[in-house]
């Protein structure tokens, strides 16, 4: 006797076999033990399965999950007062301001030293021009010695 | 005069629109809202991820990791499906990633036998006692546990998805992104080698 190969067996059980070939498979059961068995311990596969619940504190779970949703909100409002499009912003403005400040600080160094080499000669001019605080008294002394030299 | 009032909700209808509700309030932003939802659908998804984990604290890190994910995804839902098998589909992905990532050695050597169309003898064995009864031993439920757990893994998600959650072929397949044919043939080959596991702890 042929028996129904396993596919057809399986599909049958799911429920997903086209009507003719139900029509077949119930026919084919209803005169083969050994069919019906194999069906019935497929079914069994399922059935321990399903039987396989485990109690679950639900109601923790859904505290734990919303502790978690809660704080990462909190974040998120955290990160939106505080952009991060935002910062970079406040990181380019400042970086130019220094830019122009280091840069005007340079340059104002780099004219004093100008103005004085040209009254005073380079050596001693490199010795005081980063004693900014006295520069206005050097060059007043340096001028009037160069005076009265003359 | 006469006054037409809106025909009564059943208590199904009810609970749609309440659910409706609930995600319209979450995907403005309410937490509140957002509870309902895990407190309704907490103990499926929390089952469903103990079956497809095979521990229970897999199953409740993986549930939480799919009610954020739900959380933070919402705002994408669209009612082309129901809100559970949404959540559903995040369960499945998150556990098949983490499963891959776990036990992907567990796979290898074992070949998914893919849909030829072609119909199979098979050799019926002869049982010397009624299955349904052997199911009431709890030694053969825990046996069938094992084997479950021994299933590659892409065989045994299609069986819990089918056996469990009650999918069809189609939604199936379309959880998993696989073809109708592949659906059919996991399922057969799953309960193939839960057959020829259990047969062959009987014969040790």
């Amino acid at each position: 006797m042929k028996h129904i190969d396993e596919e057809t067996l399986s599909m049958y059980i799911d429920g997903e076999l086209p009507s003719p070939q139900v029509k077949m498979v119930k026919e084919h059961l209803a005169g083969c033990l050994p069919c019906r068995r194999l069906l019935e311990e497929y079914g069994s596969f399922g059935e321990a399965l399903r039987q396989e619940e485990a109690f679950w504190d639900t109601e923790t779970f859904t505290r734990t999950v919303m502790d978690k949703i809660n704080a990462s909100g909190r974040q998120r409002r955290l990160r939106s007062f505080i952009p991060a499009h935002g910062l970079r912003s406040y990181a380019a403005v400042a970086a130019v301001l220094l830019l122009v400040l280091g840069g005007g600080a340079f340059l104002e160094r780099v004219q004093f030293r100008q103005q004085i080499e040209s009254q005073t000669g380079s050596l001693v001019a490199s010795h005081y021009t980063s004693r900014m605080g006295d520069l206005g008294a050097f060059v007043e002394i340096e001028g009037g010695k160069n005076q009265s030299a003359r | 005069m006469t006054t037409v009032g809106a025909a009564p909700l059943d208590e199904k209808e009810f609970e749609k629109a309440l659910e409706l509700d609930w995600i319209e309030k979450a995907k403005r932003g309410e937490t509140g809202a957002f509870e309902e939802l895990v407190r309704r659908y907490s103990p499926r998804v929390l089952n469903l991820a103990y079956r497809l984990m095979g521990n229970r604290e897999s199953a409740w890190d993986l549930s939480q990791e799919a009610f954020l994910a739900a959380w933070q995804g919402i705002g994408g839902f669209r009612r082309e499906s129901s809100f559970y098998h949404w959540l559903r589909t995040i369960v499945v992905h998150r556990a098949i990633n983490l499963k891959k990532r776990a036990n992907s050695h567990l796979e290898m050597g074992l070949l998914e036998i893919d849909s030829d169309g072609e119909s199979r003898e098979l050799e019926i064995p002869d049982f010397t006692e009624e299955p349904s009864a052997k199911l009431e031993n709890l030694e053969l439920k825990k046996q069938i546990k094992e084997a479950l757990a021994l299933l590659p893994e892409h065989y045994r998600v299609t069986f819990i998805l089918r056996e469990v959650e009650g999918m069809s072929y189609e939604e199936i397949a379309e959880t998993l992104k696989v073809n109708l044919g592949t659906v059919r043939s996991r399922l057969f080959s799953a309960r193939r080698l839960l057959r020829e596991s259990l047969k062959g702890e009987d014969a040790g």
